[in-house]
């Protein structure tokens, strides 16, 4: 099996196969056989998934994406770390 | 126009409208997630719909205990139960729902508890009701034990929905697949800190964002949700139109 069809199948692993099976594409791949097939669309199941798959080089998915991800997990700290302050009253309850 | 009446009239309808799809995904598939995130979406626009009623009919003692009750204390904490039991399937996310199921009924018999109490005489629908609430609900010490409840649901809904949606993106990010998915997530935690963010500006006495941060997450959610669901290319949509005819043949 592919390097791509392992990431997939471990990505599907994680828990979010509903919905890839809702869009009805990924499993498509992740199942696919490995050898020659002789259904009538064997040709597109062999060919690379590439539009799954996201370019190394593009700066939106690998500079500014986990800039936001990762901004967005310090205010969601930030959050949490004040209601936890209501909590033990460290922050005014209003 | 009455910004007022508007903005939760708007987040009323695009969460009605989003809490029906997943709905239907649940009635499709029965999957637990899909139920957890409808019913929290619907508290969500329950409590939408709560503040245009106050805007635009009025006080009523019910559509507050819809407002707070919903809006206010459990939305979130249900949404986030939803991601929880997508991304995990073990027997502990059993506990945890039960947990979930007995500290809303919890809230709701404080909340039944501090309804008699409520003095609305100071009420004005030309402010938003996040303005008006602690005026109209007793302090803690008198009975509002309810308020105290709304930090540790909100906590968990933070975790939860942001925490799972931010860890889904970057797993898929990491591994440098399915783009929809990356950006579908980092859109539904937006949308998740948007009302989070509105919320606590509300605790700090800036009530006057509420209704702004709820329509924003309501925006930014659905239109998360729709792209995480979606096919990334046209080539997926072509294999899975290519294996549903072979599985026929």
């Amino acid at each position: 099996m592919s390097p791509d069809r392992v990431v997939i199948e471990e990505v599907q692993a994680r828990g979010d196969s509903d919905e890839s099976t809702e869009a009805g594409s990924l499993p498509v791949a992740a199942r696919a056989p490995s050898g020659p097939s002789r259904t009538p669309y064997s040709w597109l199941r062999r060919k690379k998934s590439s539009g799954s798959r996201i370019s190394s080089g593009s700066p939106l998915y690998t500079r500014v994406l986990p800039i936001v991800i990762l901004a967005m997990g310090v205010l969601t700290a930030a959050l949490i770390l004040f209601a936890a302050g209501v909590i033990l009253g460290i922050v005014p309850f209003r | 126009m009455n910004a007022n009446l508007v903005l939760p009239f708007l987040s009323s309808t695009v969460m009605l409208v989003f809490t029906l799809l997943v709905f239907q995904r649940w009635l499709a598939r029965r999957k637990p997630h899909f139920l957890f995130w409808s019913i929290g979406l619907g508290m969500f626009g329950a409590g939408s719909f709560a503040e245009a009623y106050f805007a635009g009919v009025g006080w009523s003692p019910a559509i507050f205990f819809v407002w707070y009750f919903f809006g206010a204390v459990l939305n979130a904490a249900w949404i986030g139960h939803g991601t929880l039991m997508l991304l995990f399937r073990r027997r502990w996310t059993v506990i945890v729902t039960g947990l979930l199921i007995l500290g809303s009924l919890a809230a709701l018999f404080l909340m039944l508890q501090v309804m008699p109490r409520l003095d609305a005489s100071g009420f004005t629908a030309e402010l938003p009701i996040s303005e008006q609430y602690r005026e109209i609900m007793p302090p803690v010490s008198e009975g509002a034990v309810i308020r105290l409840t709304t930090p540790f649901f909100n906590i968990y809904g933070l975790l939860t929905l942001v925490g799972g949606a931010l860890w889904s993106a970057w797993l898929f990010l990491r591994k440098l697949v399915l783009p929809n998915r990356v950006v579908g997530n980092v859109l539904i935690a937006a949308g998740a800190l948007s009302i989070g963010l509105a919320s606590t500006l509300t605790r700090l006495g800036y009530g006057g964002y509420l209704y702004l941060g709820e329509l924003v997450a309501a925006l930014l959610m659905f239109a998360g949700f729709l792209m995480a669901a979606a096919p990334s290319t046209e080539a997926e949509r072509s294999e899975a139109t290519a294996s549903s005819v072979s599985a026929a043949a």
